[in-house]
């Protein structure tokens, strides 16, 4: 027995919660995750404990000639706390505390409704197998055909302006985030429903669905677990990408994704990098984070994908 | 051998097909009609009903369907008379804005997007296969450790991000790599090159991270492998082992590569954007911006012929590896 | 006394890392002669398989083996690479536990048995080497060879896989064979099918073979002499019948009582014998004390005192039965007590 496999056969019987706080990357990773959300939930409260909202323009705080904020690090100063936006003179903290919020509640819908519907449809192609699994195999198969971030682009384009962007976007990002998990899901789901106990239940004629609740579930929650905490992260970037790229959320709704655009200008000028970097450190904080929790979340849960790639 | 390459290429074209219905039933049949954009302000009825006949997006999902694969294989022609237009084969729709096939449109930004990709699918493929390697040698070594917070890193910051960072740090700040605009290979090979370093760097900053991953995992695993053991027992020599190994090693990296060309297409879609490029990412852009559907699906399609062909080529090449696969 | 095909004096193979040394073997001998079996047994960790592993000299990486190895007169520690190439494979060859582990899941099974002859002989055509392994197939009993050795490893049963392994090893008649648990991973029927296929071609071949198990039933049927390992030492050598019905150390006979046996009945008249369990888990290299190994186990050491704590037995002659051979137990006990008190 190795060291390792002691140490994980005595953090057994200790909580998952336990054995997470006790490792420093994951520990690391959910503060950078918390703290811009927990910023974003907060946010109103936060631009009111600065003094400022989201919309106010503040044209005397900028260079009179091409709109480029005062001061140092872009107009950092005991009012605006991350300084303004360019040419409007926006309070680039409020910007960012409420775009945290549009980015983060489609990222977590988007990750929510794509997990869910794979965790069902894997669960279902475990038990089920058979024609169930061949075709769910086709149309997986059939899904890695599709240029994932070239098609979301082009069905950005065509949403009617009635319909709200933000859940169209939950919606598109979660058609395509099923895909893998899903595969990954029903390999291992299979692997379970081929497990003695679960042979056993059915031998005692337990109906299908207290088998897959009682016997099979218990197996699975930590790979779902895993699988949501790392689809997480990508789906923040697409968000934030999709904004950048000028194809996600439009009108005034302040978004990470829109400002790392907006300020592409000001880089390119060198004018004011700060309008950069800002935002920039938020989106990486929350994805990062993201990462590292959901990575310490395998090494605990003990999880293995590698198989189903 | 030849039924699996046959199957291979004739679940690829079908593919393609239920790709590109699925694609034009959306897009042709959503609300907003391409004939009024083009038919300018003000747009009476009749005049816009003459500009959809034009442009034939007046008619059925389905019929739509079948002409854009016609036009495909035999070319498409639009309007009658002196408004006639033909679009040559492989027709991948007019754009009407543009005054061009869709096609041509393509083919000028083609170019861009494959030195973008292949180089940088080149260099995600050297780095995170020499890194991975290097790691597994070396386990808690330097490059070991070094190479997992790279992987960790790289798995996780947004494209776009990096892309900023590297034009900023090198573009602007070191001034030492040019941070837009594109040179033809055929005119000169090395400010090619030289042109794209930034967008490479960018791109499989993000892609190598999963090779180096998966080439560490698969390497220890061979290297502790029973079977290797047991090759030495056989008298064979550590040149020979290692050989073997490396194929072990290369079979998932290929698998994964194929999974990648999507990521590759979709990477570029940014990386273009920060280093104005006028890839088919940037085509796409304008095609949406200028609502013209004729350019996002065609785009869109071809981007899956790409990844399908990329996908195909892999199914190829797996067989070659893993003689497994050609029993099958 | 013919010369030994094998024959190993005073091996010692220790691990290293993170800067700590530990013994894994220590002071072990042994010879085995052509058309014999020297079984070692032990349980998991008692450095069985690395004995097997340093006679090839295929140790992991962080192992180094001390001491003298002669397989049919080549000094196996102090060869070169060239050397051990030309020794693997061709004097000694090693059958696994895990067939399907030991074979490359890339190649077919043909081109494994190819390559074995080619390595030893680069002359042999790929098309005779092809030809060999039909004939090696059929030899080990696989049916239809011409059409097996296109097969890859995944499509073989387990039984049949170990055959292909046994092909394998023997293809360039070796002198040696190790052969490592080469029955654990089968099923019952299967096991003694593959001993007899052992015990059939090692007539046939003349070879010495080394049988690494730790199933005392398997050693009974296919073992002519006995080496018990325990703790990386030799604790008792012996025939067969001085193993079985004669073990001098107490943990060979805990090893006997802990075994089924049907003539046990006989020997106690018929009545039910309990199958004993050996108490305590095996002892732990990392904490071994300065005296005997087993004595943590042992529920004899009140019969001894301090010296099975305070210092190690060396292997010393025992009464041999009427084949007579060397027995050899590593045991401060001069006798052990009748049988039913051994594993109290």
């Amino acid at each position: 027995m190795s060291i390792a496999e002691i140490r994980r056969a005595e953090g057994r019987g200790t909580s998952v919660l336990g054995r997470f706080l006790r490792k420093r990357s994951g520990v690391a990773g959910l503060v950078m995750l918390v703290v811009p959300l927990a910023a974003g939930l907060c946010a109103p409260l936060l631009v009111r404990i600065e003094g400022q909202d989201p919309s106010t323009l503040h044209t005397g705080l900028l260079h009179p000639d091409g709109g480029r904020p005062l001061g140092a690090f872009g107009g950092v100063s005991a009012d605006h706390w991350l300084g303004v936006v360019p040419v409007t003179g926006v309070d680039l903290f409020a910007q960012i505390v409420y775009g945290i919020r549009s980015s983060l509640f489609i990222a977590f819908g988007a990750s929510i409704l794509s997990i869910v519907f794979a965790a069902v449809l894997g669960t279902a192609i475990g038990y089920f197998g058979g024609w169930l699994n061949a075709v769910a195999g086709r149309v997986i198969d059939f899904m890695f055909g599709f240029p994932g971030l070239m098609f979301i682009i082009a069905i950005m384009a065509i949403v009617p302006p009635e319909m709200p962007r933000g859940l169209v976007l939950v919606l598109v990002l979660a058609f395509f985030g099923w895909v893998v998990p899903a595969r990954i899901i029903g390999v291992q789901a299979g692997a379970v429903n081929a497990r003695a106990f679960v042979e056993a239940a059915r031998a005692t004629g337990a109906p299908p669905w207290q088998i897959i609740r009682r016997e099979m579930l218990p197996h699975l929650s930590g790979l779902v677990v895993v699988l949501f905490a790392m689809s997480l992260p990508g789906n923040v970037s697409v968000v934030a990408g999709l904004s950048f790229l000028g194809v996600g959320l439009r009108g005034d709704v302040p978004d990470l994704g829109k400002l790392l655009s907006d300020s592409l200008p000001w880089i390119y000028s060198g004018a004011d990098v700060w309008y950069m970097l800002f935002p920039g450190a938020v989106v990486f904080l929350i994805v990062f984070g993201a990462t590292l929790a959901g990575d310490a979340l395998r090494d605990i849960l003990d999880v293995r994908m590698e198989d189903a790639a | 051998m030849i039924v699996y390459v046959a199957r291979r290429m004739v679940t690829a074209v079908f593919m393609l097909l239920a790709i590109a219905f699925v694609t034009i039933s959306l897009f042709f049949g959503a609300s907003k009609d391409p004939a009024r954009a083009m038919c300018g302000k003000p747009c009476p009825p009749e005049t816009r009903a003459k500009v959809s006949a034009y442009m034939q997006t007046d008619q059925s999902a389905v019929w739509q369907y079948t002409e854009f694969v016609k036009g495909l294989f035999a070319g498409r022609t639009y309007g009658e008379g002196t408004q006639r237009v033909h679009c040559d084969a492989p027709c991948f729709g007019y754009s009407f804005p543009n005054r061009s096939d869709v096609t041509t449109l393509i083919a000028e930004r083609l170019p861009v997007t494959l030195s973008l990709a292949l180089g940088a699918a080149v260099l995600c493929l050297v780095v995170g296969i020499g890194l991975g390697a290097l790691s597994a040698i070396r386990k808690g070594g330097i490059v070991d450790r070094f190479s997992t917070g790279f992987a960790m890193f790289g798995l996780s910051v947004p494209t776009f991000l990096v892309g900023l960072l590297v034009l900023q740090v090198f573009g602007f700040m070191l001034n030492a790599l040019p941070y837009s605009g594109f040179v033809p290979f055929s005119e000169s090979p090395a400010d090619w090159a030289w042109h794209l370093i930034g967008p490479w760097t960018v791109l499989s900053f993000i892609l190598a991270a999963g090779y180096i991953r998966v080439t560490r995992t698969q390497l220890l695993d061979e290297l502790s492998a029973d079977h290797l053991v047991a090759m030495t027992a056989r008298g064979a020599s550590a040149r020979q082992v290692n050989r073997h190994a490396v194929r072990g090693v290369l079979v998932p990296v290929v698998a994964m590569f194929a999974l990648d060309v999507t990521a590759l297409l979709g990477g570029s879609v940014i990386a273009e954007k920060v280093f104005s490029l006028h890839g088919l990412g940037d085509l796409l852009l304008s095609g949406v911006n200028g609502s013209d559907l004729s350019i996002v699906v065609g785009v869109t399609l071809f981007s899956a012929f790409l990844i399908i062909v990329g996908n195909l080529i892999t199914d190829l090449l797996m067989p070659l590896l893993d003689p497994r696969i050609r029993r099958a | 006394m013919p010369d030994p095909v094998l024959q190993v004096e005073d091996l010692c193979v220790s691990f290293t890392g993170g800067g700590v040394t530990a013994d894994v073997v220590r002071d072990l001998s042994m010879r085995v002669e052509g058309g014999r079996t020297l079984a070692v047994v032990g349980e998991s960790g008692s450095g069985k398989t690395i004995t097997g592993r340093a006679i090839m000299r295929l140790l992991p990486r962080g192992a180094s083996a001390r001491g003298r190895i002669v397989v049919a007169g080549r000094e196996m520690l102090s060869a070169g690479e060239r050397e051990l190439r030309q020794a693997r494979g061709s004097d000694v060859a090693m059958v696994f536990q895990d067939s399907m582990s030991a074979l490359s899941p890339y190649l077919d099974i043909g081109a494994h048995i190819a390559q074995a002859v080619r390595l030893h002989d680069p002359s042999v055509t790929r098309r005779a080497a092809r030809a060999r392994a039909v004939e090696m197939l059929d030899r080990v009993g696989i049916p239809g060879p011409a059409d097996a050795v296109r097969r890859f490893p995944h499509e073989f049963s387990g039984g049949m896989r170990q055959r292909a392994v046994i092909a394998m090893a023997l293809v360039n008649r070796p002198a040696l064979l190790i052969a490592d648990e080469p029955t654990t991973a089968l099923d019952v029927t299967v096991q003694a099918q593959i001993l007899a296929l052992l015990r059939e071609l090692q007539q046939e071949y003349g070879m010495a073979m080394l049988l690494i198990s730790h199933d005392f039933g398997v050693v009974g049927s296919a073992a002519d002499d006995v080496l018990v390992l325990y703790a990386g030492r030799q604790a008792e050598y012996g025939s067969i019948r001085d193993i079985f019905d004669r073990p001098a150390h107490p943990y060979t006979a805990g090893l006997r009582a802990a075994t089924p046996r049907l003539d046990a009945r006989l020997d106690t008249g018929g009545e039910r014998t309990r199958l004993r369990a050996i108490p305590g888990a095996p002892t732990s290299l990392r904490d071994a004390g300065p005296g005997c190994a087993f004595a943590p186990r042992c529920g004899l050491t009140g019969l001894v005192g301090e010296r099975c704590v305070a210092e190690v037995p060396l292997p010393t002659v025992r009464p041999a039965g009427e084949g007579g051979g060397l027995h050899l137990a590593a045991c401060h006990l001069d006798r052990l007590p009748a049988q039913q008190e051994v594993a109290r």
